[in-house]
């Protein structure tokens, strides 16, 4: 199984009527036979007027097959994609090789954080296998939702994805863990295997399995 | 209390339209909700943007003024708009304010300069310290209207801003503080755990709270 992250940077002052269409005419569309749908999101900080969007595959080549399906629905050629093409800056995806199994919340209301960190070039498994060592203490303080390693895309990076129920809770459960002798010790091992990390808050879109 | 640091780029024909129509129309609607802190256009370094400081008391309190603006009609049909039409990029970062020095908002001050610098990852608390440290040394020639690191967006990352006269008063203060011998061991300190350093000139728009 592999999943796949999309990035679209859109036009500013589109995003509203983007979601709007997403949500009532692609996501009808696709449901989730080309792919299933884990989360779509919506960014407030960082690069601005970003969508990110989570699909689980069977594999590179049922994603490869289920992509050409999808080319071939006129829904989707002729109703959804003219209408959306216009407000896409930019398109970025990645390749996620699963490191732990997704964990989607089971409530709803939720804010979402994913940070990606590039390693050193040979360094990501290492990174990978400290961190799956420390996750017992981190998981203390809030939930995770996923950890991968970059398959296609960025290369030597890990992806990881958390849920708090607001900011403020984020904040609380970040300062504690910070107060955590566990996670202390890993600190000065992680630090040296890691070359740039970034951190972006994602709020749900009305048409995400996870909310 | 935390900041947010808004970057937007604009068309580079629609800068002083945006300017106008945010110094006649936006900035008196958007400061009923919360307080603003600085509002700059770009003058070196990345062109045609405009930088925008807001304080917050935590999260939360950010969360419900950005609610309260979405739903507040004045800005959404009597500013944004026609805000949109000049935007190129958004981006938005969380600072959090540093211990090293506490937030001194500039007055009468021509030119501002920004500095971002991305630290070796686990390194922003000994960087913060030293320069803590070593700032009052640097402070007989000029003084920092405040230090952060960065929350959200790319992480290891630490800001100052700094408010001269213009800028040869700032190449006179950067020479003077260049030959100061304590500041040249907090430098050299400082260097080894940086990876990036930009710094971009800001001047005030008439509408800035700080000048």
């Amino acid at each position: 199984m592999i999943q796949e992250l999309r990035t679209y940077t859109l036009v500013p002052g589109t995003q509203g009527q983007y979601l709007k269409l997403s949500s009532e005419v692609g996501r009808k569309t696709r449901g989730d036979k080309y792919g299933k749908l884990e989360g779509f999101w919506y960014t407030e900080f960082g690069t601005l007027n970003q969508v990110v969007h989570l699909w689980t595959f069977d594999s590179l080549n049922e994603r490869e097959r289920l992509r050409s399906e999808l080319a071939k629905n006129e829904d989707w050629t002729k109703g959804y994609i003219p209408q959306i093409r216009s407000m896409l800056l930019a398109q970025e995806n990645k390749i996620l090789s699963v490191a732990l199994p997704l964990q989607p919340p089971s409530d709803t209301g939720n804010v979402y954080e994913l940070r990606w960190y590039r390693a050193h070039v040979g360094k990501a498994g290492e990174w990978i296998q400290l961190f799956k060592e420390v996750m017992p203490a981190r998981e203390k303080y809030m939930r995770r939702v996923g950890l991968w390693q970059t398959e296609i895309a960025q290369l030597n990076e890990v992806v990881h994805m958390w849920v708090y129920r607001d900011l403020n809770e984020r904040a609380a459960a970040r300062g504690k863990l910070a107060q955590d002798p566990a996670w202390q010790s890993f600190l000065p091992k992680s630090a040296p295997l890691l070359a740039h990390m970034q951190a972006i808050v994602l709020y749900p879109s009305p048409h995400s399995p996870m909310k | 209390m935390i900041h947010e640091l808004r970057t937007y780029t604009l068309k580079p024909n629609k800068v002083a339209d945006f300017i106008k129509l945010t110094g006649e129309v936006g900035y008196a609607i958007r400061t009923r909700h919360s307080k603003c802190a600085g509002y700059w256009t770009t003058e070196v370094g990345d062109l045609n943007q405009v930088v925008h400081l807001w304080e917050y008391d935590d999260f939360a309190h950010r969360t419900a003024v950005r609610t309260a603006l979405a739903k507040d009609p004045d800005w959404t049909i009597k500013y944004l708009p026609h805000a949109r039409e000049c935007h190129r990029r958004q981006e938005s970062t969380v600072l959090i304010p540093s211990d090293a020095w506490p937030f001194t908002p500039g007055d009468g001050n021509g030119v501002y300069e920004l500095r971002c610098y991305r630290l070796h990852p686990g390194k922003v608390g000994e960087w913060l310290a030293l320069f803590g440290k070593g700032l009052p040394a640097r402070a007989k020639y000029s003084a920092p209207v405040g230090v952060w690191s960065a929350e959200l967006g790319r992480l290891n990352m630490v800001y100052h801003l700094w408010g001269y006269a213009d800028l040869q008063a700032r190449a006179e203060v950067r020479k003077q503080v260049m030959a100061d011998a304590a500041w040249g061991e907090t430098v050299k300190g400082l260097n080894p755990l940086m990876q990036e350093m930009r710094t971009k000139i800001l001047l005030p728009t008439d509408f800035s709270p700080m000048r």
